[in-house]
């Protein structure tokens, strides 16, 4: 059987970094950044008093990387995809950040979203950073995938482990 | 009810329902970039373990070596937060009783009676995955973990 050897080298997209709950804030634009509030015009010599322009947006931290098109999601934010309209299948990724297989299954959903574009939502859900959510999503072995159709009548589908992307290609074609 | 996360929690045993502590605390390792690095010392141990429990198992590193790496800094992490080298390919209700059980304690029970490493650390030769080294060097960790 032909397997597929992914290489490493692509960025790991499993980063958690800054989430709009998170306590980890790396950024603090209000304290480092502040407009000027004196009236008179500071000379260039003083230093005490000189106010900072802000000169470019502080990143939001949002998503771990602008270039990703699978992007991490808070637990809120998924149940509220789950629930709204949609007419295109969802998948979650339910990974944490030192599992190996977790990093091959990620760079093989950034190809499927590539594929799919706008005929699927695949997103991804640190499980260490939303704890409870995957304990009452029953996350055990990781990655775990969940394939859910937009008609709310079937069942969702779980997967446990690295799969081929063939087969979830297979899921998305014949199973939503 | 206890809930223990180990990338945003820092305070080992306490249950973290108030608000997010500062960022500026240390855990074990460094923080870099928001993620928590496992101590070198323990990376280097559970790397000389894998090696020697590779050799012991005739098993075989993955052909991509950021995968062994990757789980053998989680390998570290836990051993650094919870003292056990707990399985970081899976989710738990409650880490440090699972660490105190064991089952899940590398080399898991799996691993030892099947050969079974869903981590994709030990790969049996028969294994899709699975090269032809049973070493990595802590630079080829190093190097392949650079960009997390």
């Amino acid at each position: 059987m032909q397997t597929s050897v992914f290489s490493f080298n692509a960025p790991p997209p499993s980063l958690p970094l800054n989430s709009s709950h998170s306590s980890l804030k790396t950024h603090q634009p209000n304290t480092l950044f502040f407009t000027s509030t004196i009236t008179n015009r500071p000379s260039i010599l003083s230093t005490q008093t000189l106010s900072r322009k802000l000169l470019c947006k502080p990143p939001a931290g949002k998503y771990v990387s602008d270039d990703y098109l699978v992007k991490k999601l808070s637990a809120k934010e998924v149940q509220e995809l789950v629930k709204g309209d949609r007419n295109v299948p969802l998948i979650l990724d339910f990974y944490a950040t030192w599992c190996g297989p977790c990093i091959l299954m990620a760079q093989e959903l950034e190809m499927l979203a590539v594929e799919y574009e706008n005929n699927a939502i695949i997103v991804k859900v640190d499980t260490d950073d939303e704890y409870e959510f995957a304990r009452d999503m029953q996350v055990r072995g990781l990655p775990t995938l969940y394939f859910i159709s937009p008609d709310p009548n079937k069942d969702a589908i779980r997967t446990e482990g690295l799969i081929p992307i063939q087969m979830m290609r297979d899921i998305l074609e014949n199973e939503m | 009810m206890r809930t223990l996360q180990a990338s945003t929690s820092y305070s080992i045993g306490i249950s973290s329902v108030g608000p997010p502590a500062p960022p500026t605390r240390h855990r074990h390792g460094i923080v870099a970039q928001g993620v928590v690095e496992p101590t070198e010392k323990s990376v280097e141990i559970m790397r000389k373990f894998s090696e020697q429990y590779a050799r012991k198992s005739s098993t075989y590193f993955c052909v991509d070596k950021g995968v062994t790496s990757v789980v053998i800094k989680g390998l570290a992490e836990h051993k650094d937060t919870l003292g056990a080298p707990l399985c970081p390919c899976r989710h738990y209700d409650d880490k440090a009783a699972e660490a105190q059980q064991g089952f899940w304690n590398c080399p898991c029970v799996p691993m030892r009676e099947r050969k079974e490493c869903h981590c994709m650390l030990f790969l049996t030769p028969d294994n899709d995955f699975a090269g032809q080294e049973q070493t990595i060097s802590m630079e080829e960790i190093k190097e392949t973990t650079a960009n997390m």
